[in-house]
């Protein structure tokens, strides 16, 4: 989950790293991004479906992060917070109506092959499933869709899920389960390929 | 973990995402260029705020001034206290009235309220009276909750901008009947509407007090703000949104 690609991110802690990048180290600025961009940029495309859109927010998130380094707690991991700026940027720039508009068309293209596929145009394979499962997250409530992506999506856990969410964490526990009910009364009831897959 | 959630699992991390791009050639060219220009703009914000508020107090201050300078405008419980050429463009300003401000500011952060405490607090407090926007549909919960009783019952909820925390990105105040907030040193106000009902946009930098007894909570506001009543309750939305976004959020409260 954390892959370490540049030399100086190689050879140091995070915590190294933070204490580097807040010192003006450019090398440790760029192991940081080069650690953490994965994530950021599947967790913004998670909320846009857009690359575009989600290189956008996940450069602006490590500029964000950059200036207001002076607020992050170094007692506490950076993915999370950065997945933090991430989320608030990605709602931030869902309230523009254009945006909305083309992440609906989107949707509905997205929609449109998934039923395609349900009456056997598709081959059902992992990516197809895996690719449903988005879909019917994407369409779940706020609080619900964010705990689901940052836990099973992205893998973090239930602790840095709850970094993320600035949530205490028996909140986000009773959330995810909660969560998760109902995504299953959702899958049990109208996606017979997905329930299948699921309890394979 | 039970089975079914280690499957979800699995299932999700099999997720087709597009290639992660290259972010380090842009940030570099932002790491090693950026921060003396952005930091100049923020501190010549800071600098005007600090003055707008001076001088708005300083005015509301003097009785023969403020008697002279401001008349009156008032929606609900709120009290807005403007220039009468800056009102635009059907609002009407009601003159002669003269505010009763005391000149003991208490300044704070804007987040520094009283009275924090939490969402279901505010809402048991206020009864019928509290809503939350179901506009945007995925705004999520208030970060910040606050419950206040400057005269009447005032709740006030916030959405943090979570990458800086001395900002926030929405707030909403929900003012009871009894409760007093006055406005100064207002610059635009527009007449609107809100579920068919008058409203008032407020834009610009501007000063806000809520007052009980000898407490006084001046703070200096940002954003723009829409105001409106329903039934005896009056709604004030701070946001840094354009108007049309702050009526639909402001219809969407259930």
């Amino acid at each position: 989950m954390t892959p370490k690609t540049s030399a100086h991110g190689d050879q140091l802690s995070e915590a190294e790293l933070v204490a580097d990048a807040r010192g003006g180290k450019a090398a440790a600025w760029e192991a940081i991004v080069s650690r953490h961009r994965q994530a950021v940029f599947r967790y913004a495309y998670l909320q846009s479906g857009d690359p575009a859109e989600a290189e956008d927010i996940a450069q602006e998130t490590f500029l964000r992060a950059f200036r207001s380094f002076h607020h992050f707690d170094d007692s506490r991991p950076l993915r999370p917070w950065l997945l933090r700026i991430a989320r608030n940027l990605a709602r931030n720039r869902w309230r523009s109506w254009s945006r909305r508009v083309r992440a609906t068309e989107r949707w509905k293209s997205e929609a449109a092959t998934e039923a395609a596929g349900s009456q056997g145009l598709s081959d059902g394979g992992p990516a197809q499933v895996a690719g449903q499962l988005r879909r019917i997250v994407a369409g779940m409530r706020e609080g619900d869709r964010q705990v689901i992506y940052l836990r099973f999506f992205l893998g973090l856990t239930l602790e840095e899920t709850s970094e993320a969410l600035s949530l205490p964490l028996g909140t986000v526990k009773s959330r995810l389960s909660r969560a998760l009910d109902r995504l299953r009364d959702e899958v049990q009831r109208d996606y017979p390929t997905l329930r299948q897959a699921l309890e394979e | 973990m039970h089975p079914w959630e280690a499957r979800l699992e699995q299932i999700a991390s099999t997720a087709v995402y597009p290639p992660t791009p290259d972010l380090w050639p842009a940030l570099r060219r932002e790491w090693t260029t950026g921060s003396q220009r952005r930091s100049a703009p923020t501190l010549g914000w800071a600098a005007m705020g600090a003055v707008a508020l001076a001088v708005g107090l300083a005015l509301v201050a003097i009785p023969s001034a403020r008697a002279a300078v401001y008349r009156v405008i008032q929606l609900g419980v709120v009290r807005i206290f403007t220039e009468s050429m800056t009102v635009t463009p059907s609002a009407a300003a009601a003159p002669g009235v003269t505010p009763s401000l005391t000149a003991t500011p208490e300044l704070r952060a804007p987040l520094d309220l009283l009275g924090a405490t939490s969402v279901q607090s505010i809402r048991e407090a206020m009864g019928e009276a509290f809503r939350l926007p179901t506009y945007p549909p995925d705004l999520g919960d208030p970060d910040l909750a606050f419950l206040q009783s400057p005269g009447g019952p005032v709740g006030v909820l916030v959405w943090l901008d979570p990458d800086d925390p001395t900002r926030a990105d929405l707030a909403l105040h929900v003012l009871g009947p009894g409760a007093f907030a006055g406005k100064s040193d207002t610059r635009l106000i527009q007449e609107t509407q809100v579920s068919g009902q008058k409203a008032l946009w407020l834009v610009g930098t501007h000063a806000l007090q809520l007052r009980t007894g000898e407490m006084d909570y001046r703070t200096l506001v940002t954003g723009n703000v829409l105001l409106w009543q329903l039934g005896d309750t009056t709604y004030r939305l701070e946001t840094d949104q354009p108007l049309e976004e702050a009526i639909r959020i402001a219809e969407s409260l259930r």
